[in-house]
């Protein structure tokens, strides 16, 4: 689900109300104010000031209109189509002769209120209230420059103010209480996409726990069964290596759910780690960019050096190359040279690179080399290719970025 | 007996080289070594043309400078370092640094690049084979794709032997692709003596033409 912040969620609830507010204006400015400029053309002096002050006043609604259609921020535009409106009405005002200005002729500043409602919806109420008293005060100060300072203006403007104004604040009343809501929505909303990503967390270890028996359960339980049964004698060298292999698949489990920067050195670094506690002096060069590897398949390039490291005697070189696209990790050991009771029919699945370096080394020891190459898997993408030759294994695993 | 001066730090790591070298063969003559570049400025030192040099010396940063006057005044510098980053080896390079060799790959290499340096052929660790292979930098020499391969294989398995036969190639072309790549990156970067000397041996050897370069 995408996130959604507040301001998100105002929006949506707001979109509905500037709309509201919008087909208001458009009421007033159509079917009040143009008819009643038109009767009173005649009063005006000059006319054309006041048929200037509509035509400002309608040009501004059209902006507002299109913004408001187009879902968009006021942005920077908010404060000079305010000056505007503000403006625009006071020359409507000024154009009014002083024995009509509390007649219906004078409409400018009854129609001012409602841009300011549109404009100032989603900031604080204290924004409107702040631009209706400032035009309020505007029109007061044309109406004492045009000689009106009695009581009968003052009552109309009065009771102007409160109706009309009235209703303008509630609006913005109204829009403040919704943005409310909507933070509070997007907390609750927050809360609970928090609860639902710690169910799927808890759900993923939950599987992955039982998949890593599960891998344990195939290779790691019979070997402890056998021993435990006495069946598997601890001093073969086959069984040695055995536990080995399963040492360090332990140790590559556990670094597996290590959170790290760097995952595969970091599980290569737990492989190698095990064949220097058995004395096997192990180099680790490392050249290039490396791609991040998802988990299947840093297992799957592991895999052949878990293997060759047990079988190793004295020196292995590790190498993990990063090629645009491309990850190639690379063993080279000389192995134990008497491999031979493996058989390749046995291996499993995931165990092949391995299994198969040391089952042909056997094979073919008398050879000059050996070579071979495995596919790759379809959920790893990882090809495995060895060489051996002599008691010396060159494997390498390669992962190629799926397309 | 061929000469060598050492410039190391770590009096273990003197020790450990002058034993190397005495055990060599043909044997290799330390002449003097020291924990600074001195020792390859003042007699006995200055008159040997091989200075087995590391990088890291007391502090963090690494003494390119160092290197740069050395190579300038014409010797034959194996750089020996713990670092084995691309970037470094390639800057060592670039300066004309005869080879580069990280501590790890010492003890295989590092006599081998003694004697390649006192007889003036080229010699490629799997560090600097690495680092050459990998390069991305936009001045790089332009190998060729066979060459960059070759590279990266040396680097990952240090057997000629083994990349040979994965590539179905004798050994000796693998040999001759390796230092085919290594005079290509003598001929570019700043020019220093002992690059120079390289890309002359290696026309003289008929290891690569005039017009390849």
């Amino acid at each position: 689900m995408a996130e959604l912040g507040p301001a998100l969620i105002a929006d949506r609830f707001l979109r509905n109300l500037r709309l509201a507010v919008l087909g208001v204006l458009a009421a007033v400015l159509l079917c009040w104010t143009l008819p009643t400029m038109l009767m009173f053309t005649a009063v005006y002096r000059p006319a054309w000031l006041e048929v200037a002050s509509f035509a400002v006043l309608a040009a501004v609604a059209g902006l507002v209109a299109i913004i408001v259609l187009r879902g968009r921020p006021w942005g920077w535009l908010r404060w000079p189509l305010t000056l505007t409106a503000v403006c625009a009405s006071a020359a409507g005002t000024a154009a009014v002769p002083a024995a009509d200005l509390i007649s219906s002729a004078h409409w400018s500043w009854e129609v001012t209120g409602w841009y300011a409602v549109l404009l100032f919806l989603d900031r604080p109420v204290g924004w409107l209230a702040g631009v209706l008293t400032g035009h309020l005060g505007v029109t007061a100060l044309g109406i004492v420059v045009a000689g009106r300072t009695d009581a009968q203006v003052f009552v109309a403007m009065a009771t102007v103010t409160l109706v009309v104004g009235g209703w303008q604040l509630a609006i913005g009343l109204a829009a403040a209480a919704l943005r409310r809501s909507a933070s509070s929505a997007t907390r609750i909303a927050a809360q609970e996409e928090q609860i639902r990503t710690a169910e799927a967390v808890a759900d993923q270890v939950h599987s992955d726990r039982r998949s890593r028996y599960l891998d344990l359960g195939t290779t790691t339980t019979p070997l402890l069964a056998g021993l435990a049964a006495g069946e598997l004698n601890p001093a073969d060298p086959a069984v040695r290596r055995a536990c080995a292999i399963e040492a360090g698949r332990l140790r590559r489990l556990f670094a597996e759910s290590d959170e790290t920067a760097d995952p595969l050195r970091h599980e290569v670094q737990a492989c190698i780690d095990l064949a220097e506690r058995r004395g096997i002096e192990v180099q680790l060069a490392v050249l290039g960019e490396r791609p991040t590897v998802p988990q299947p398949a840093r297992r799957a390039l592991t895999e052949p050096l878990l293997a060759v490291l047990a079988r190793a005697l004295r020196t292995a070189r590790i190498t993990l190359v990063g090629l645009p696209g491309q990850l190639i990790l690379s063993v080279v050991a000389e192995v134990a040279a008497d491999l031979g009771d493996h058989d390749p029919a046995e291996l499993v699945a995931g165990r092949i690179a391995a299994e198969l370096v040391a089952g042909r080394i056997a094979a073919e020891l008398g050879a000059d080399h050996a070579a071979g190459r495995m596919p790759p898997g379809d959920a790893d993408h990882v090809t495995v290719s060895w060489l051996a030759r002599g008691t010396a294994v060159w494997a390498e695993a390669t992962w190629t970025e799926p397309p | 007996m061929i000469p060598l001066v050492i410039i190391d730090d770590h009096p273990a790591i003197l020790a450990g080289v002058q034993a190397w070298c005495a055990a060599a063969d043909p044997p290799i003559d330390v002449v003097a070594a020291g924990p600074d570049v001195s020792a390859a400025w003042v007699e006995p030192g200055r008159s040997v043309p091989v200075v087995l040099f590391d990088l890291q010396l007391g502090g963090s940063v690494p003494a390119y400078a160092d290197l740069r006057r050395l190579v300038d005044a014409g010797r034959q510098v194996v750089v020996y370092s713990m670092r084995d980053d691309a970037r470094t080896v390639l800057t060592c390079l670039d300066i004309g640094a005869f080879t580069y060799l990280t501590k790890a790959e010492g003890r295989r290499h590092l006599i081998a690049a003694v004697h390649a340096a006192a007889d003036g052929r080229p010699y490629v660790s799997p560090s600097l084979a690495g680092a050459m292979g990998i390069n991305g930098r936009s001045d790089r020499p332009a190998l060729a794709p066979r060459e960059t391969d070759v590279l990266l294989e040396w680097f990952r398995c240090e057997s000629k032997d083994m990349v040979a036969q994965r590539l179905g190639l004798s050994a000796r072309t693998v040999a001759s692709y390796i230092d085919r790549a290594r005079i290509k990156y003598a001929n570019t970067g700043r020019p220093a003596p002992t690059k120079a000397a390289l890309v002359a041996r290696a026309v003289q050897d008929g290891l690569i033409r005039l017009d390849e370069l």
